[in-house]
């Protein structure tokens, strides 16, 4: 499969071959989304959910996607929005409240079901879940997917120096887990 | 990362990987899955009607069928009123009459230029009648 880029795709999809346009482009960054909204939602299944309703939300907006923003920052956009409307819904629906919607998250890490991390893999990622959800998605976004501030900003739609900030406190709180305090 | 050296050196020496995995062969199915949603909501999107046509539709089709039955029952009521009457008068026709019932009948009937008395007297005197022959008659 050829690599295209995402101006590529976009002509591509404009062209008459927008399903094949559309299918290059969920292979392009079908990883990516899942391990983005796999760290948020952390099972399997849910992730699995969402990262199709992200993909059907691309589909319908990429008609009139106008690329003031980057291709691939309109569709983290998406993957954020979706990722905390599935936590929203589903503490509305079973009227779950937060603390143990993380407990049942820290409890399917401990499960190991489509994990291969160690131990200390797991305590990072239960110590994330301490986090607030933004918080989370901040340093998610800026450890595991090294994007700039800049396009961090565009993503959230928050200041660099309110996500530097966040940032901050969020790689602090997580060092004071990991050393026990 | 430089920055989080400062921040947390614990956790800038900590190997970074993902450690979160999909079941084997997943990233091959998801794009055709992906594609078959899409195809699929297209297809229910174009099936399903819109609530501005549903209701217009409703609309028009209330109309004809009230126009159709308004048009319709009266030749209903009038070929049953018709038949009862055709069958009253055939099971009657060979019972006689009551006279003054009938005379009642037509005085209060709507023909009033033939049951007033007045008209009644300016008939027979329009008639040539035979004096001769009506007391003879009588």
């Amino acid at each position: 499969m050829a690599d295209y880029s995402d101006k590529e795709l976009l002509e591509l999809f404009r062209s008459d071959k927008a399903s094949y346009a559309f299918n290059l482009l969920v292979r392009k960054y079908q990883k990516k989304i899942y391990a983005h909204v796999r760290r948020i939602v952390i099972d399997h299944d849910d992730a699995n959910d969402v990262v199709q309703n992200i993909f059907i939300k691309v589909w319908k907006g990429l008609e009139k996607f106008n690329e003031d923003s980057e291709l691939y920052t309109w569709i983290y956009r998406i993957s954020v929005n979706e990722s905390l409307t599935f936590l929203k819904k589903k503490r509305t629906k079973f009227f779950i409240p937060i603390h143990n919607i993380e407990k049942e998250m820290s409890d399917k890490i401990d499960s190991g079901e489509h994990f291969s991390g160690d131990e200390i893999e797991k305590k990072l990622q239960k110590a994330l879940l301490t986090l607030p959800e933004k918080q989370r998605i901040v340093f998610n976004l800026r450890y595991y997917d090294e994007m700039p501030y800049e396009e961090m900003s565009q993503v959230l739609g928050t200041s660099v120096g309110a996500l530097k900030a966040s940032y901050h406190i969020a790689a602090k709180k997580i060092e004071e887990n990991l050393l026990g305090h | 990362m430089e920055e989080l050296k400062n921040i947390a050196p614990h956790l800038s020496q900590l190997p970074k990987k993902d450690a979160f995995t999909a079941p084997e062969g997943y990233f091959d199915d998801l794009p055709s899955i992906v594609q078959d949603r899409v195809i699929a909501q297209a297809k229910t999107k174009s099936r399903t009607l819109s609530p501005v046509w549903v209701f217009s539709t409703l609309g028009v089709a209330s109309v004809l069928c009230v126009l159709f039955f308004l048009g319709k029952s009266p030749e209903v009521q009038n070929s049953i009123t018709e038949q009862e009457a055709s069958a009253y008068v055939n099971e009657n026709l060979e019972q006689e009459f009551d006279e003054t019932l009938l005379a009642d009948e037509l005085i209060t009937s709507d023909n009033k230029t033939l049951t007033s008395e007045e008209n009644l007297e300016e008939y027979i005197l329009n008639q040539e009648i035979d004096e001769q022959l009506l007391r003879e008659e009588i």
